[in-house]
């Protein structure tokens, strides 16, 4: 059905993995394995997720094909061959390390493994939730804005736009739910999570209102998260300057959206941001 | 961050001594049996000690061992339990991590992993 070796190569090379990285629950996804046998005959190919066997080609052997049960992994048999395993209806515990093991036939066994990574993510269906402690505010002030995401694994990242700006992070911290409880922020944390439990992220910021904050009196101010390219969702409130102060119309007039984001750019934030996850009860 | 599955035994050996390198193959499926052990050193490339028993009893199978790793100095043992891969006069240049794989007609196929440290000073031909 499949592969005709001939030739006289030497060795087995340029095993390849090609996987998704983030697909959504109940996906059908495709597992490439790629290989060149140089020649040499194929005794196996195998599918490993997480060390466990799931799918496994033996031309030799009747069947040639046998498929394992693993928790999240459904492998459509008639869909698969040695190239290109399919999963349908993937869940959140295929997540994971999947490994191709391709190993020549004797009396070599040549064996090459290549490994890529694989999230099953449960998006979310809210968008993130922006509270700010004032939307008039006067420049000289500073403003605090909190932004969290809704529930995920992985944690969604969150980002801050002023005037479609992206605010640079001047600080970033992760904190563990007991540090949350404490209040004690900390640059550990996190990213250890083997149960792949559902984790809120949550950002603070801290903005000094200055001149250059305001574009006609009001300024635009956005928390988006993002879950790599799965899930993409933003807030934006509308600060208003607390006295506008007068602006020569004659340059604001003939100013283009180029001159107009030059000059914003020489605006210098002072920025604090706090992001914190912690897991939902 | 990631599991691995796959169980790994840390074993010291004293360099000209003896060593033994578990390697289950035991099987719960009715009708099952040993297709290949494959023993790798740092986990890929050509095995260094092979057990093929796909064309004949396992009991018949036929062992290769690399020439430029353990030679004559490695013998398979299968009916201890767990199957162990003995290696004489162990040198220090031996020390790595192995790993063994057991494919299986039936079975999901088991991978373990040996570290093996020898300790001490060897000038044996």
């Amino acid at each position: 059905m499949f592969i005709f070796f001939a030739g006289g190569g030497s060795a087995l090379k340029d095993v390849s993995v090609t996987i998704p990285t983030a697909v959504r629950v109940m996906d059908t996804i495709t597992l490439q394995c790629r290989f060149d046998l140089e020649g040499e005959p194929l005794y196996t190919l195998k599918w490993y997720k997480g060390g466990k066997e799931f799918y496994r080609y033996i031309p030799k052997e009747m069947p040639n094909t046998q498929v394992f049960a693993l928790p999240g992994i459904n492998v459509d048999r008639s869909k698969s061959n040695p190239y290109e395993v399919v999963l349908r209806n993937v869940q959140p515990e295929a997540t994971g390390k999947y490994k191709c093991e391709v190993s020549s036939d004797a009396p070599n066994f040549y064996t090459i493994m290549e490994s890529a990574y694989l999230f099953v993510i449960d998006v979310p269906v809210d968008d993130p939730v922006m509270t700010v402690d004032k939307e008039v505010a006067d420049v000289g002030s500073i403003l605090t804005g909190n932004c969290s995401t809704p529930a995920s694994y992985p944690a969604a990242n969150i980002t801050w736009y002023l005037n479609g700006k992206k605010i640079p992070q001047s600080s970033q911290r992760l904190l563990t739910p007991s540090e949350l409880q404490n209040t004690v922020p900390s640059a550990s944390a996190t990213s250890v999570n083997p149960r792949r439990t559902p984790m809120v992220a949550f950002s603070q910021l801290e903005l000094d209102i200055d001149e250059d904050t305001f574009q006609n009196g009001k300024a635009r101010l956005k928390c988006a998260g993002t879950i790599f390219h799965l899930y993409k969702r933003e807030k934006e409130i509308v600060l208003e300057e607390e006295r506008p102060r007068p602006k020569p119309s004659s340059v604001l007039g003939i100013r283009d959206a180029a001159g107009d984001s030059s000059q914003h750019s020489k605006s210098v934030f002072s920025v604090t941001i706090l992001t914190i996850f912690f897991l939902v009860r | 961050m990631f599991f691995f599955s796959v169980p790994i035994v840390h074993i010291e050996a004293v360099a000209g001594d003896p060593v033994y390198l578990p390697c289950d193959i035991s099987t719960d499926e009715p009708g099952d049996q040993v297709l290949l052990v494959l023993w790798y050193r740092e986990d890929l490339g050509t095995p260094i000690y092979s057990v093929d028993g796909r064309e004949r009893d396992f009991s018949l199978a036929e062992r290769w061992s690399d020439e430029n790793v353990f030679a004559n100095r490695a013998y398979f043992m299968p009916e201890k339990k767990p199957a162990e891969l003995g290696i004489d006069h162990i040198r220090e240049t031996d020390q790595s991590v192995y790993r063994c794989r057991v494919d299986f007609k039936i079975a999901q196929t088991r991978n373990s992993k040996v570290n093996l440290t020898v300790i001490g000073k060897v000038t044996m031909y």
